[in-house]
């Protein structure tokens, strides 16, 4: 009844995901780069590698286990009734509310990550990182991903949004979350008020804590709550302000050291 | 002039693999919710344990909610990129759906009800 895990598998994805984003991105970014001067072997692309194969090979079984533990606690909180009409309503009513909800949900959460300290010592790991590109959108501590993770899941949890709505959708997602941070500067023209670009999110990676542009998908969260930065460039420096480059294995623990005087 | 031709056909690769993925991706949930379903079909233990609680008409009605839970599943395993088959996974989608059976069950006790 219960099948083997099957690591054949697990290695097929994990590495086939990673040829495929190769494929998908290291040419668009020697195309459009935003960066002339960086090469695709930048500056501790190891470490991204490493956090790539870690969340990929090792870190999924944890985020799974505890967002399985909450899924199914959470979807018994809502009512099956109220689960019903949701999934009872038009198909597009529904795509629009999981995009719609699913922002303003990431939006805050990412503030809170930013401000309230607990959360920053996990989400700095991701703002170490200082140069940009498709790799470097991996880099993430593995307990700042399961806050995230669980934050972008909660409509679909609670609410009870059908399988056919979410699927493409988070593919879609997951991609743009890699597309933002890779060295790629595509000119989109008005519609820079919309959608996301991976100039709004450099600059959500600047040395500065308060950066701004906390949004993804698109900047609306942000006009709409006055964090919008776009001076209409890219930045110069990205990172976190007085940190050097660490191992990939320091950047697992250091949100558990004391903190530093 | 070639220079434009190249990075149109860039971007044309780069958006036709990325749509590729998205497509794959919801087809493989799709996929994998048919073996969920047949794998809850084929527990036998689990339908004649439940028959014991609940009228055998509500184990197929419990097949959306097997859905339902298995759609969790999915999103939690799909945003992390690999979607592994794991004996955590299948185990808990059929905890779950027992759960979810029993939800619905006492669900449909409270609207007849009224
Ligand atoms: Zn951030
Ligand atoms: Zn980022």
């Amino acid at each position: 009844m219960v099948s083997i895990p099957d690591y054949t598998r697990i290695l097929f994805f994990s590495f086939g995901g990673l040829l495929l984003f190769g494929l998908i991105f290291i040419p668009m970014e020697r195309t459009f780069p935003a960066y002339p001067n960086q090469n695709i072997i930048r500056p501790r692309w190891r470490t991204d590698l490493l956090f790539y194969l870690g969340q990929n090979l090792f870190w999924s079984w944890l985020v799974l286990w505890i967002l399985g533990q909450f899924g199914t606690w959470l979807q018994a909180l809502v009512p099956i009734s109220f689960q019903r009409t949701i999934q009872e309503q038009n198909y597009f009513l529904q795509v629009t509310e999981v995009v719609i909800l699913s922002d303003l949900l990431i939006y805050w959460a990412h503030r809170w990550q930013h401000s309230w300290s607990f959360l920053w010592r996990f989400h700095k790991t991701h703002h170490t990182a200082e140069h940009l590109d498709w790799l470097a959108a991996y880099r993430e501590h593995p307990l700042d991903t399961v806050f995230t993770v669980g934050v972008i899941n909660l409509p679909a949890f609670c609410l009870g949004f059908p399988l056919e709505t979410l699927a493409g959708f988070i593919a879609f997602r997951g991609l743009w979350a890699v597309y933002i941070h890779s060295n790629v500067s595509l000119p989109i023209g008005p519609l820079k008020w919309v959608i996301g670009s991976p100039e709004l999110h450099h600059w959500h990676h600047v040395k500065e804590r308060n950066c701004g542009n906390y949004a993804n998908l698109s900047p609306l969260m942000d006009l709409l709550f006055g964090t919008h930065v776009a001076p209409g460039h890219f930045p110069d420096e990205l990172g976190v302000n007085g940190e050097g480059p660490k191992s990939y294995w320091y950047y697992l623990i250091e949100p558990f050291l004391p903190k530093r005087k | 002039m070639l220079k434009n031709l190249n990075k149109i056909f860039v971007l044309l690769f780069a958006v036709s693999l990325s749509a590729a993925f998205i497509w794959y991706q919801s087809g493989e949930a799709d996929d994998e919710l048919a073996d969920s379903v047949q794998i809850f079909d084929q527990s036998d233990a689990l339908v004649a344990q439940l028959t014991k609680v609940v009228a055998p008409d509500t184990i197929k009605v419990s097949r959306d909610s097997l859905r339902k839970i298995y759609r969790i599943m999915w999103t939690s395993k799909s945003s992390m990129m690999s979607p592994p088959k794991t004996v955590y996974v299948w185990d808990s989608v059929i905890r779950s759906a027992t759960d979810a059976i029993m939800l619905d069950y006492m669900d449909s006790l409270v609207f007849q009800k009224h």
